[in-house]
């Protein structure tokens, strides 16, 4: 390993997370003096004065430069998406079981003093609350319908801003299109008015991005003139040379091209400490730099793989201020998603030496960030590429992802986006599609829960968790369904009910995105927003796909409905008697009903029973989503749930007759429930592709195998070939947990000896110490697939 | 036609090329003493007990209309003489405990089962394998569903003992893309002592193989059980005999393992072997290499 990673990688490791005040005071301080202008205005000004005055530092050996907050792993609070976070923990963020952060008692001074008072009530999350329908709120309060983003902006990230068009013309060349723009617009035509406020805004921001990039060139030199290392001199002055030219102008060089790249992302970090910006298809867009440099003998490989390294490092020292109440994040995950392989703009193999110098450079720093994920074209990458990221995979660091290229094109064509932009798509943090400054946001604005979809039908109406009664459909007593098909009308009833709340409710968060968070330093590198002066949140980019309607407990789902069309009505084994009051006393003392409930056909299974009542209620779920539109056009569509997003919503849930405990986590994605996929990995696949029609949309699969597999030339022969079948199979995403259940339990009891045994949990990497107990539990037990 | 089934398994890769499913039919001519899967001997169903399992609710006792099924010193012991494999207790049972073995299959039952992983097959040129148990004590069965996987382009393998008579053997070989075959031991008087057969059919099949099937791929497995097949003499002789058989022969070498013992204790049979242990991997490559020198290629899985 370089030495300079294994500095950096000790500074990760050695350096508490903290909290960042810097961003909110400067945010406060200029909120304050700007009052009665407009919220875009505004916001700009508090960013290029964050850009000036904020802390900047160069750490030893580093070669890319930057960093949103004040030092490696801070998180800057947010004060006007998030200051609850330190309302509520001030005095205990410290001592969280995860995701702990430092605080001065000076910063604690400063926020109750002079940042909380400002910002106190006007949280996205405190605009919801004051203002939602009384049956919406309490929805999401009984975790029935799910805010995606829990108490933050709806947004959160999300996007994959156009790093590109930075790299190449440079933040200067944005500004002069922005002028230009600004100097056609004639002001005596109503509306526009608005729109030069906002291309003003676009302007500040600018200025800001090319000033904090000076006080890099400048601390650069300072620190050139006192080193005595002669070599780390020459690289000091050579960062200086760089920090003065980009992102303000186009990039000439690769090394510049990755600092370009890392100015910007360091920029809409400080925009918003979001969890997920994503610079998307990396490997495409810096290569013609590399190859320049490669060949006119500026640059040698692994020069390349070091500067690779030194800026995917850079990604780790960025904290992301989690809420404690949600934990979708838990474990630090910030979904920075990078993307390699997929095919060029004439359909040809995207696959260069850029993408494998990538994988390379993942596999050397076995980090948490970025988020990797490789697209696989069948028709057009190399075997090659699935050997490579099977070394990957093998390491059990649970990077990389594998995303369908085929599939995603599909679903992008089927919004009615024409190859020539579909082809590009990219990878919107956990598992989303999107395309880099093309596809505005908000994406995922709410989820259903279907775990208390079953519930709410078999209590008619009551949720379990609390005794009191929903303001949803009463769809009547169980006990009097005479056949399946007066359950599954009741529940289809539900479905649809709730699936119409969850418009509701997109519709209210969406409009409160557009309203307070827009999201400037991203809208810069869509030429859409620009051209018409409209922000990527509130319909100024190229497509505004209509936010998704989210889902969780796929799996839980259906084998509730098959437990019961099984047990009650088809095998007559049990009465809708037995069942209710055993699920009313979570299976104590009713194990045997629980048993029998568990030997009801299980999702994953590849068994044929399912399939038609499983196509039957997703066609049902994706065919009532589209009845709803999007706030800026076109149709809403049924989507798997990301992240971690299952277990909280799994704390929402009683017992169900698919034999699944009360409280405990859902299932995720379209993975099958923890444990009941014996079929092997195979069966999993066959049902997982059943559900991937092009009607439910970019559904995520989780699956753990064995680190057997890897250990002869033939295992991995197999896992290209299993690879090969699952793109045959039209299967959107999965990814794989290679570690043994043995090693985790070993882990859970000395978390000192396996620091750094990363886990996916879902849609994210993390250390496995850092999850909390009941997570670390679920992961154990989702079913490890052996070889016989 | 019907078959007697032990288990199907997906998503196999060391039973021949590629990805495969492997058929594990019921019925094994010999009762090797290191055998891991005693569950596949006999030709019957049969009832299996996994006390480790049992959470001791007693459930079955009242299920068994026989009254075969009785507590001793808070232990669950089924008299088995007295069952007749009704599965009333199955049913009854919640933690997974007991089951019963053996399952019949007709052809298309099996080939439903095998044909849903032929992405899987196709992406990386695997197929069925029938093993067991061994095929050969289902001659015909084995045969027709061999027959059918190659009419639907699936590749074909068998593990067998090749301990039959000829026209068994070759009705499956018919069929057959790749073979496996054991030679557990070179003196038919110890191998006889080791399975309960001599080995003279076995070797005389292997010969009849080399000569009719010159082109079929053929792996002759080679169990390492240590103090009984492990001396060099043995192992000398069967590289000998397999040099001698053609280019399309190689040898596994399969490291004895104790993966199986349960099975008996599930089975209410004894383990003879309790205190054997693996070979070390360090003797598996020396006999790989001592192997070699007589010119045959050695797989290790």
């Amino acid at each position: 390993m370089f030495p300079r990673i294994e500095l950096a990688i000790k500074r990760l490791r050695e350096t508490k997370p903290s909290v960042c005040l810097e961003k909110a005071k400067i945010m406060t301080e200029v909120f304050m003096q700007t009052e009665g202008e407009p919220l875009v205005i505004r916001r700009a000004k508090a960013f290029r004065e964050i850009c000036r005055r904020k802390t900047i530092f160069i750490n030893d050996g580093e070669l890319i430069v930057g960093h949103p907050a004040s030092k490696v792993n801070a998180a800057a609070l947010d004060p006007d998406v998030k200051y609850w976070v330190l309302s509520e923990e001030l005095d205990t963020i410290h001592l969280r079981d995860t995701d702990q952060f430092l605080i001065t008692n000076e910063q604690k001074k400063l926020f109750k003093e002079f940042i909380e008072p400002y910002w106190r009530d006007k949280s996205f999350w405190d605009t919801f609350i004051s203002c939602a329908p009384e049956d919406l709120r309490q929805l999401v309060e009984a975790g029935v319908l799910i805010l995606t983003n829990g108490r933050e902006t709806p947004n959160h990230g999300l996007l994959a801003p156009n790093y590109e068009l930075i790299i190449r013309e440079g933040v200067n060349s944005v500004r002069e299109r922005i002028e230009r723009k600004l100097a056609s617009l004639d002001l005596s035509i109503p509306g526009n008015y608005e729109k030069w406020v906002y291309l003003k805004a676009l302007l500040i921001v600018c200025e800001g991005i090319v000033e904090l990039a000076k006080r890099y060139a400048l601390l650069a030199r300072e620190k050139a003139e006192v080193e005595k290392d002669p070599q780390r001199r020459e690289e000091l002055e050579k960062i200086a040379e760089i920090c003065a030219h980009v992102p303000a102008n186009p990039a000439r060089n690769f090394w510049e091209a990755l600092q370009s790249l890392w100015f910007y992302h360091v920029c809409l970090q400080i925009d918003y400490n979001d969890s997920s910006n994503n610079p998307g298809r990396v490997d495409q867009y810096l290569y013609p730099y590399y190859k320049r440099d490669i060949e006119e003998g500026r640059l040698t490989k692994e020069q390349a793989l070091e500067l690779i390294e030194c800026l995917f490092v850079k990604f780790n020292e960025i904290m992301y201020l989690s809420d404690k109440a949600y934990k979708i994040v838990a474990g630090r995950a910030r979904f920075q998603s990078i993307n390699v392989g997929g095919i060029t703009k004439n359909g040809g193999d995207g696959v260069n030496e850029l993408t494998y110098l990538m994988i390379e450079a993942m596999k050397e720093l076995k980090l948490p960030e970025p988020h990797f994920g490789i697209k696989y074209n069948k028709r057009r990458n190399p075997d090659l590429l699935l050997i490579k990221a099977a070394e990957l995979v093998m390491l059990g660091t649970g990077h990389p992802q594998f995303f369908n290229d085929e599939a995603g094109i599909k679903y992008l064509m089927g919004w009615g986006i024409p190859f020539e932009d579909a082809y590009n798509w990219s990878v919107n943090s956990c598992k989303d599609l999107t395309l880099m400054g093309k596809i505005g946001g908000p994406r995922i604005p709410a989820s259903i829960n279907l775990g208390s979809a079953v519930e709410l039908v078999l209590t008619n109406g009551m949720l379990r968790k609390t005794g009191s009664r929903l303001p949803v459909p009463q769809t009547g007593d169980p006990r009097n369904f005479k056949t399946f098909e007066d359950f599954k009308k009741a529940l289809k009833r539900q479905l649809a009910y709730l699936i119409k709340k969850a418009a509701e409710l997109a519709n209210m968060v969406e409009t409160i995105q557009e309203e307070k968070y827009p999201y400037l330093v991203a809208s810069l590198s869509f030429e859409d927003c620009i051209e018409n002066a409209r922000d990527c949140m509130a319909g100024g980019a190229k497509y505004n796909i209509a936010g998704e309607i989210s889902s969780v407990g796929h799996a839980d789902l259906i084998n509730s409905v098959i437990a019961v069309k099984k047990l009650i009505y088809d095998e007559k084994r049990i009465t809708w008697e037995q069942l209710l009051e055993a699920l009313d006393k979570n299976f104590e003392g009713y194990e045997d009903i629980q048993a029998l409930c568990l030997t009801a056909p299980k999702y994953g299974n590849d068994v044929p029973e399912i399939d038609e009542i499983a196509a039957d209620v997703i066609q049902f779920l994706c065919q009532e989503t589209k009845k709803y539109s999007g706030r800026y056009g076109g149709k809403r569509v049924f989507a798997g749930a990301a992240a971690a997003v299952h277990i909280y919503a799994g704390s929402c849930v009683g017992a169900l007759p698919s034999g699944r405990k009360a409280w405990t986590p859902l299932s995720d994605g379209i993975s099958p429930m923890q444990g009941t996929d014996v079929n092997g990995p195979t069966a999993v696949l066959k049902d997982a592709s059943k559900c991937c029609l092009d009607v439910f949309y970019a559904p995520l699969l989780n699956m753990k195998l064995d680190p057997s597999l890897f250990r002869s030339e033939k295992g991995i022969q197999s896992f290209v070939s299993f690879m090969k079948a699952w793109a045959d199979l039209g299967i959107y995403h999965i990814q794989f947990n290679v570690v043994s259940p043995e090693v985790l339990r070993e882990a859970q009891v000395r978390p000192e000896k396996y620091r750094d045994l990363m886990v996916r949990v879902s849609g994210y990497c993390t250390y496995f110490v850092d999850l909390p107990k009941e997570i670390q539990d679920e992961i154990i037990s989702r079913t490890t697939h052996r070889l016989s | 036609m019907k078959g007697l089934i032990l288990n199907i398994e997906r998503f196999s890769i060391h039973d021949g090329p590629g990805i495969r499913t492997v058929v594990f039919l019921k019925g094994c001519p010999l009762r090797c003493i290191w055998c891991s899967t005693p569950d596949g001997q006999n030709m019957f169903p049969e009832l299996e007990y996994f006390s480790h399992k049992c959470i001791k609710c007693g459930r079955c006792i009242d299920a068994c209309p026989k009254k075969a099924i009785v507590k001793l010193n808070d232990e669950i012991v089924t008299l088995r003489y007295e069952c007749t494999l009704c599965g009333k207790c199955v049913e009854k049972c919640l933690s997974g405990a007991r089951k019963i073995v053996g399952k019949e299959m007709t052809v298309e039952d099996v080939l439903k089962e095998v044909e849903k992983d032929m992405v899987f097959y196709s992406s990386s040129g695997g197929g069925v394998t029938l093993s067991g148990g061994d095929p050969i004590s289902q001659p015909e069965f084995s045969a027709a569903i061999l027959k059918m996987c190659r009419e639907r382009g699936i590749n074909t393998c068998i593990e067998t003992s090749a301990y039959g008579d000829w026209g068994s053997l070759a009705k499956m070989l018919a069929y057959t893309d790749f073979l496996y075959v054991d030679i557990k031991h070179i003196d038919p008087l110890k191998h006889k002592k080791f399975t309960g057969k001599s080995n003279r059919k076995i070797l005389k099949n292997i010969e009849n193989i080399s000569k009719s099937y010159p082109d079929m791929p053929v792996v002759v497995r080679v169990p390492v059980v240590p103090g009984y097949t492990d001396d060099m003499e043995n192992i000398r002789a069967i590289a000998l005999f397999v040099s001698g058989l053609g280019k399309n022969f190689k040898i596994e070498l399969l490291p004895y393992h104790r993966l199986g013992i349960h099975r008996y204790e599930a089975l209410s049979r004894p383990y003879l072997l309790r205190d054997l242990m693996p070979p070390p991997h360090e003797h598996i490559k020396t006999l790989k290499r001592f192997i070699e020198s007589y010119g045959v290629k050695v797989i290790m899985s």
